[in-house]
């Protein structure tokens, strides 16, 4: 509904001198009585209000309100907008450009195009309904969808006399009055050209300018069809697909593109799990959809048990088996071959230990296995990549038999755990420690190598440039130079302060040397009795370790004290920097127990923990994982995706000078694209091999590869059982008597009144 | 417009009636009222027997021929009664409803006539504020009267007063001499109970009347009103009371009213008290004629 006349709006100024007068308005009447003593009395008869009553108070002004707006209404003149001229024919054209529109089906009868795509036949479609709508009617409209991983108009509205708004795909296509429909027609050969399959080849064609690898937004196609309806809802709307909805459909005609030839094999899925032997089980999911058929699975493994390649590691060690061909530790097991059944699902199952290994070499094995299995790449323990490819067997013409080839592989990665080098430097023997690298390595064996190196300071002060690490721990020392190739944690960062070249060395980390309070500065030298100890509190800072430490900092549940620690401030601007999660408050002093540099990676604790029951306390081990894994949080969680999904990564040790993804293609490797902030993400647009470069603080390239297969709803690409569309949501016009907003006000005013009349009849009886 | 029932033929009415007292009297005039005492007058009453001290002039000899023993004759005793009739002169009684006021003076004229019509005192007390003012003393004989009956048609009613402290303060309330006359709305918080207790202990017949005004025994108005108390000094008083007065709200004021003149009543008859509620809408005949006989005072 619009308005005629908008001026009629300013009546509603007159409800302000409704309420004005209402304001004003003497509301009670003076009257001299004798009687208000019984009155008084009368209040304790006067029955319970109820709480209608107080709406009943107001009826009155609504109901002027409600007036005051109608005439207001009246006066603008509310209208429906409609067109006089709708007397024409429109048709919405909706394309699926999903990936199963890439389907190709063989018609050897047709020996001008044996084989073409659903995506081509479905614009050979529209072009054939858009002449017959212009021949029909010359003053008809159509509008074409493309229905992608994003709906858009390829022309909207087109036709009459008005001009072609057309978008990027077709802008060529742009045309005066009286040439659109030769126009259309160029723009849609042109197409039709662009996706048609070449004889010798299937991949040369450009299908993948028009088509996602991914579903197709057919809910925002049918948006935008509505905004098509509601200049027009008499519209028909045509939905071009292969696939087979069986759900009711309102408002919308679906046109099967799909052929009966067509055939498609798959991959709907894969998984690598780990035995209880370390040793990979890998899984796929195939699938055959349109007919029976033989097939066979290739498995082709890749940078199999790396590490033992090098001669020099091998140290003597031998292979298992004389049989075994190695190279680059690539691996090709026999195939698999299986017998498919149309719409079924069949998995295949890839162990390297069971299916390889005969029972005399698992006897070898299991007396020898440091020796002789990590050699082995038959019996993998970790790789670079595995890939599994489909194939149908005894089938001419197999690059056209297939409908979607994008399918047809899937790759395993994330079988290489990345080395995670660790240096630990300290002027004094901790088990504390070390059972912490024990805790770090145990917990994060699936995710992370940990090569920890024990040293003295004074070993690593002599060349500290020959000791590079991703984390760098160091205990009652501070180097003179910050590592700043990787996490650095400082605990008990006391060192001889005599000169004061020592105290410059904390403000290379962005810290300021206050003293020494406990033992170590003690008038008399003596230690500071555990009863005088001096209590350690968490501090309100938001940080995520806080939550983890509030259970030890709790001071109504256990106490932590130290008897010595380093007082310490930040230097200069690395106030900023640091936040403090723990403090001491000693001799009127509030210091900093637990400090937190996560732009520099750098970790502080400034008591020693000899001196201390904070490694005493059960949450003590809870919080040196989690410090673990905020510096070190997994890159990936996971390896394998579906296009369409959105990827979210970390940075390798937070510590990265930068990172960039590349796309393996048939095309060869894509653009690089950079990313600067973390986690970041990465939305998957394509099938096939990823690859996330970092570039760390030590220019060490770190690679991780995940793989994007296409939907599996995609490759079954005939049924799409048990759904439906949800058809565009404007109805076609019905007289709707009711539609004007002025019934339903005096609707409300008829009912007010009648509420009133009740009311009153009520007090009245 | 001043209203007023008292003219010759109003008084002329009330010559056939005459006040009754149910309770004894004490005193030394006499009057009309028989008493429990016996008197001199000629009415025989009884005889009792001759004691030492007896006047012998009053030994009936008749019987001593016949029984040989002295016995003495008794004559009946009538004694003069006061009535006191005390008016409210708070504004409430006029100050709205003119009517109201001359209602109330008309009852008190029409008591203070009988009174005096059958020899009896009476005196008019008019209630002010916390003192209750007699101008015209003690009222015998009609010439008296009618002069006291003019002064009080000009009386002026006005601010508060307060039944109990007005009544037990009076000078001259009496004891055992006859008929006490409180004529009232009794709207108030004052306890003016402690009036009838008062004049209970006194042993004085009491006799409460609540004029009220047609308005206050069936309100006409309604809606948001804003009520000021007749006795309230201003605007800003505690008894003033804003209120929207619906017909449900109305029904309350009928119930509380109804309730509040039982409770009046109910007490009366504990205390051995008369009470009647007239409207002013009424004829006061139906008062004289009507209510007073009813409750016994009149005869």
């Amino acid at each position: 509904m619009t308005l005629a006349n908008i001026l009629g709006l300013l009546g509603l100024l007159s409800i302000i001198g409704l309420i004005i007068i209402y304001i004003i308005k003497p509301n009670f009447q003076q009257k001299f009585v004798s009687s208000t003593f019984i009155w008084r009395l009368s209040l304790k008869y006067k029955k319970r209000r109820i709480p209608i009553s107080k709406l009943r108070n107001l009826l009155l002004i609504i109901c002027q309100l409600l007036i005051l707006t109608s005439c207001s209404l009246i006066l603008a003149q509310p209208v429906r907008a409609t067109d006089p001229t709708l007397d024409y024919i429109e048709n919405i054209y909706i394309v699926d450009a999903s990936v199963s529109s890439m389907a190709l089906s063989r018609n050897p009868e047709n020996t001008e195009r044996p084989v073409t795509s659903r995506f081509e036949r479905s614009i050979q479609q529209i072009k054939e309904r858009v002449n017959e709508v212009f021949e029909t009617d010359e003053n008809g409209k159509i509008s074409i969808i493309l229905a992608g991983d994003e709906a858009k108009f390829l022309t909207f509205n087109v036709g009459g006399s008005g001009s072609m708004q057309v978008n990027r795909v077709t802008k060529d296509m742009e045309s005066d009055d009286g040439a659109y429909l030769s126009a259309l027609n160029i723009a849609l050969d042109n197409i039709i050209q662009d996706v048609a399959i070449k004889p010798l080849s299937r991949d040369d064609n450009n299908l993948s300018k028009y088509c996602t690898y991914g579903s197709a937004d057919v809910e925002g196609a049918m948006e935008l069809a509505d905004d098509v309806l509601r200049l027009n809802p008499d519209a028909e709307v045509f939905y071009f697909t292969g696939k087979e909805y069986k759900g009711a459909i309102d408002n919308l005609t679906v046109v099967d593109v799909g052929t009966d030839t067509e055939r498609n094999v798959a991959i709907l899925d894969g998984s690598a799990t780990l035995n209880v032997n370390g040793t990979y089980v890998f899984t796929v999911d195939l699938a055959i959809y349109g007919a029976d058929a033989r097939a066979t699975v290739y498995f082709t493994a890749e940078g199999v048990n790396a590490n033992p390649k090098d001669e020099d590691n091998l140290n003597g060690k031998d292979y298992l088996g004389t049989d075994i061909t190695s190279s680059d530790n690539m691996y090709c097991p026999e195939p698999i071959e299986v017998d498919l059944k149309a719409g079924e699902t069949t998995r295949i199952t890839f162990d390297t230990w069971e299916d390889l290994i005969t029972d005399e070499e698992r006897e070898r094995y299991k007396d020898n296995p440091e020796d002789i299995v990590p050699a082995d790449p038959r019996v993998t323990y970790s790789f670079k990549s595995v890939t599994a490819i489909v194939k149908l067997e005894g089938v001419t013409e197999f690059q056209f038999y297939d409908a979607l080839t994008f399918d047809d592989e899937f790759r395993f990665y994330g079988g290489e755990v990345p080395n995670l080098d660790i240096l630990y430097v300290s002027t004094l023997p901790n088990p504390f420690m070390k059972a912490i690298d024990s805790i770090w390595r145990s917990l994060n064996a699936n995710v992370w190598n940990i090569n920890v190196t024990e040293m003295t300071y004074d070993t690593y002060k002599a060349t500290p440039e020959a000791y590079l690490a991703d984390l760098y721990i160091f205990e009652h020392a501070v180097p003179p130079e910050v590592p700043e190739d990787g996490i650095v944690f400082l605990f008990d960062p006391e060192i001889d302060v005599s000169t004061s070249s020592s105290t410059t060395r904390y403000e290379k980390y962005g810290l300021q040397y206050l003293g020494q309070v406990g033992n170590a500065d003690d008038e008399n030298g003596d230690h500071i009795a555990w009863d005088s100890a001096i209590p350690i509190e968490m501090t309100e800072v938001k940080h995520p370790l806080n939550s983890h430490i509030a259970g030890i900092f709790d001071s109504t549940v256990q106490e932590v004290k130290t008897t010595k620690y380093t007082r310490l401030g930040a230097f200069d601007d690395n106030f900023e920097k640091f936040q403090v999660l723990a403090s001491i408050h000693y001799d009127g002093n509030n210091d900093p127990a637990l400090m937190i540099n996560d732009e520099d990676g750098i970790f502080v604790m400034t008591f020693d923990i000899h001196a201390t029951n904070f490694a005493m306390k059960p949450a003590f081990p809870e919080f040196m994982i989690d410090l673990f894994d905020h510096f070190f949080p997994q890159t990936l969680s996971r390896y394998s995706y579906t296009v369409g999904d959105t990827v979210s990564f970390n940075a390798f040790a937070k510590k990265v000078d930068w990172a960039s993804r590349t796309k393996d293609s048939m095309r060869g490797d894509e653009d690089a694209q950079p990313f600067e902030t973390f986690p970041a993400s990465l939305k998957l647009n394509e099938w096939g091999t990823y690859t996330l470069t970092q570039q760390l603080k030590s220019s060490v390239q770190v690679k991780t590869q995940l793989y994007a297969k296409i939907p599996s709803s995609e490759s079954d690409i005939k049924n799409v059982a048990g759904n439906t569309i949800e058809g565009p949501h404007v109805s076609k016009v019905e007289e709707i008597p009711y539609e004007d907003l002025l019934i339903w006000f005096a609707a409300a005013l008829v009912a007010l009144l009648f509420a009133e009349w009740w009311l009153q009849s009520r007090d009245n009886f | 417009m001043k209203v007023s029932y008292l003219n010759d033929e109003f008084f002329s009415r009330l010559e056939t009636l005459a006040l009754n007292l149910r309770a004894n009297l004490a005193g030394y005039f006499g009057g009309k009222h028989l008493v429990k005492t016996y008197g001199q007058t000629v009415e025989f009453a009884d005889y009792r027997e001759y004691m030492l001290g007896d006047d012998i002039r009053r030994i009936d000899w008749n019987l001593y021929s016949r029984f040989e023993k002295y016995f003495l004759k008794l004559f009946t005793d009538e004694r003069q009664m006061h009535v006191q009739i005390f008016l409210d002169c708070s504004a409430s009684m006029q100050k709205e409803s003119p009517q109201k006021a001359a209602y109330a003076i008309g009852v008190a004229a029409a008591l203070g006539f009988l009174a005096v019509h059958n020899m009896d005192k009476v005196s008019f007390n008019l209630i002010k504020k916390d003192k209750a003012e007699n101008n015209n003393g003690m009222i015998v004989g009609k010439t008296t009267f009618f002069k006291a009956i003019s002064d009080l048609e000009n009386i002026e009613f006005a601010d508060e007063a307060d039944l109990a402290a007005a009544i037990t303060s009076s000078q001259n309330t009496g004891t055992n001499d006859g008929l006490t006359v409180i004529i009232s709305d009794f709207f108030s918080e004052n306890d003016w109970k402690k009036a009838i207790d008062f004049l209970t202990y006194k042993r004085r017949q009491v006799l409460l009347v609540q004029v009220l005004s047609l308005d206050e025994v069936d309100p006409s108005y309604s809606g948001r009103v804003h009520m000021i108390d007749a006795e309230s000094g201003d605007i800003a008083d505690s008894r003033n009371m804003r209120i929207r007065i619906t017909p449900s709200m109305q029904e309350a004021y009928q119930e509380a009213l109804k309730d509040y003149i039982a409770d009046i009543k109910q007490f009366c008859v504990s205390r051995g008290a008369d009470f009647i509620s007239v409207s002013s809408d009424q004829p006061i005949e139906k008062v004289l004629f009507g209510e007073l006989f009813k409750v016994g005072i009149m005869e």
